[in-house]
């Protein structure tokens, strides 16, 4: 499969090319998409820490993240994006790391936290969303 | 031979993005501090984690974890999280701007890259400041 990728030439102008499609290409379309996704989640999470900021006491601060619609958000910012951030780290760890098994360990570490943690925040938002 | 060769030229290859080699200038500044920003939202979000867990575990264990939205430590990372959160939004925006060729010439790469660094504080101040006015969630 290849990518058509957009670029302006100094001597065609605008235009676009088939580039070799490697795994690189799977990362930078993962990131593309899950980028889009993460754009109206972000915003509804950053309102949500900022009411939990001005509300911090347990009972303030439950009932705002127990709410449908933060729960859902909440959930979808804490998939989707740990997703994002791990596909992030893989690219930090091919571009800095480059003794092989530095390297295997780095990924090993980043898939490790990044489940632990997708998981986590997950499980608390849904046993907070539970019916009591 | 070919195989061992490549092996060698992979250990030789120069580090990215070349700190080195390049004069620094606010789109490669930009560039790092995006990276910056994911790494420090992959860390704020093992402490969210860490919170909402506190959070779901009932009144005895919050005194446990409510620091982490709490006090003066608690409205820096909140403040710091969302920040790095809009910073990386706008960095994400700017890049997919600059993959259809938008604003890529000498003026509009500098004006985009500025934008979205004072966008990044502007959203922060006025996503805090509405909270107060209006009650999001």
């Amino acid at each position: 499969m290849t990518s058509p990728t957009p670029f302006i030439s100094g001597r065609t102008g605008r235009g676009e090319a088939f580039v070799s499609d490697r795994s690189g290409s799977t990362h930078d379309r993962f990131m593309r998409l899950s980028s889009w996704i993460l754009l109206p989640l972000s915003v509804a999470v950053a309102s949500l820490l900022a009411s939990v900021a001005a509300n911090p006491s347990y009972a303030e601060a439950r009932a705002i993240v127990e709410r449908p619609p933060a729960v859902v958000a909440l959930i979808a910012f804490g998939l989707v994006g740990m997703a994002h951030a791990y596909v992030g780290a893989e690219s930090i760890i091919i571009d800095y790391v480059h003794d092989a098994q530095k390297k295997a360990l780095a990924f090993a570490a980043n898939k490790i936290a990044a489940i632990l943690i997708a998981g986590l925040w997950t499980l608390a938002i849904g046993l907070i969303a539970a019916p009591r | 031979m070919i195989e061992a060769e490549r092996e060698g030229l992979a250990e030789r290859r120069p580090l990215s993005p070349h700190l080195t080699v390049y004069r620094m200038m606010l789109t490669m500044a930009m560039s790092m501090a995006h990276r910056i920003t994911g790494v420090a939202l992959y860390l704020g979000a093992a402490l969210l984690a860490l919170y909402f867990a506190g959070l779901a575990a009932g009144p005895g264990a919050y005194p446990a974890v409510s620091w982490i939205v709490d006090g003066v430590t608690g409205k820096i990372i909140l403040v710091g999280f969302v920040w790095a959160l809009y910073h990386h939004l706008l960095g994400g925006v700017r890049h997919a701007l600059w993959d259809r060729g938008i604003l890529m010439g000498p003026v509009g790469r500098e004006a985009l890259t500025q934008a979205t660094l004072a966008g990044g504080v502007i959203l922060t101040a006025l996503t805090f400041y509405l909270v107060t006015l209006v009650r999001l969630f």
